[in-house]
């Protein structure tokens, strides 16, 4: 038990102390970085990329690369910003180098059985949220069943706070395609609601 | 706002939760990290990185983002500056304009003395 809870940071500390500490060379400090953040990298990656083991390696990816280049960071944005676009971005790469995922479907069925689909601020007692968070869970399994084309610019747009103009750098397409696209992505997600 | 955006605003709190211990495999990879790891700090990342620390660069990247609300905020600045620059121009007349009668009437009155 003492072994586990060894370099383990205690109380929650903010993310700033964190980088800092993590900047003079704290590893514990990293560690309890990695814990607050590895969910969300590995979200982000698991509904850009649709699969789970690319997903493990892309936050692996990630975190190294924070690790190695966690001194030079100045702050200038949040440390969940940048990691966010990191994350993003080595996604993108993945997409584009590993052509083979395109046309991969993992459906979120297996997600769910396999793994929990968590909720970080939901008021479990209450009926409606009971439906809401089903609904949502429906929602987010028709999201990764789209194709790549419609999926990774609505994820970006809806989930990650992109703004047009980034998504159409990131993707290479021109930012009317990227706004028809989410369009037509929150369209089909309507009418397979409905269904 | 429609359905579907209330249930993708839910949706940004919802996280995949691994089978594994992802955080475990993450803390195991850095703690053993080999030579070859610093291939992961390629030119792309050195440049996303890069980028990253430029304050010029993320301000202009917020301007680009959001041209409409920047351009609305540079009317706005420059409306308030004339409008500014109006009324100080207007006090700047009547006090002229008081300045001059004053003189006027100083002078109406040393003739009438003299």
């Amino acid at each position: 038990m003492e072994k586990a809870n060894k370099g383990k940071i205690p109380h929650k500390i903010d993310e700033k102390t964190l980088i800092a500490r993590s900047k003079r060379g704290d590893k514990a400090a990293f560690e309890e970085l990695v814990r607050q953040f590895s969910r969300y990298v590995y979200t982000t990656a698991f509904f850009v990329l649709r699969d789970t083991h690319e997903a493990e390696d892309v936050s692996q990816e990630v975190f190294v690369k924070v690790y190695l280049s966690i001194k030079g960071f100045r702050g200038l944005s949040s440390f969940k910003t940048w990691i966010r676009k990191l994350t993003v971005n080595t996604c993108i790469d993945k997409l584009r180098i590993h052509s083979k995922t395109k046309g991969k479907k993992v459906s979120l069925d297996k997600v769910t059985e396999e793994y929990e689909v968590v909720f970080s601020r939901f008021d479990q007692g209450l009926e409606d949220d009971y439906f809401n968070k089903e609904t949502v869970k429906e929602v987010l399994k028709i999201i990764v069943s789209l194709d790549e084309s419609y999926r990774v610019p609505l994820i970006l747009r809806d989930l990650q706070d992109y703004s047009y103009r980034e998504i159409s750098e990131l993707t290479g397409k021109p930012i009317g395609t990227v706004k028809t696209n989410i369009h037509r992505a929150r369209k089909m997600i309507e009418k397979k609601l409905k269904k | 706002m429609s359905s579907i955006d209330k249930y993708i605003k839910i949706a940004r709190d919802a996280f995949i939760k691994p089978s594994g211990d992802i955080e475990g495999k993450i803390i195991d990879r850095i703690s053993h990290l080999k030579n070859g790891d610093n291939i992961l700090l390629d030119e792309k990342f050195l440049d996303f990185f890069k980028k990253n620390n430029s304050r010029l660069y993320l301000i202009a990247e917020k301007i680009r983002n959001n041209q409409g609300a920047f351009a609305a905020l540079a009317i706005s600045v420059i409306f308030f500056v004339f409008i500014i620059f109006f009324i100080v121009k207007i006090f700047s007349g009547r006090r002229g304009s008081v300045g001059n009668i004053q003189k006027l009437s100083s002078s109406e009155n040393e003739t009438q003395y003299k």
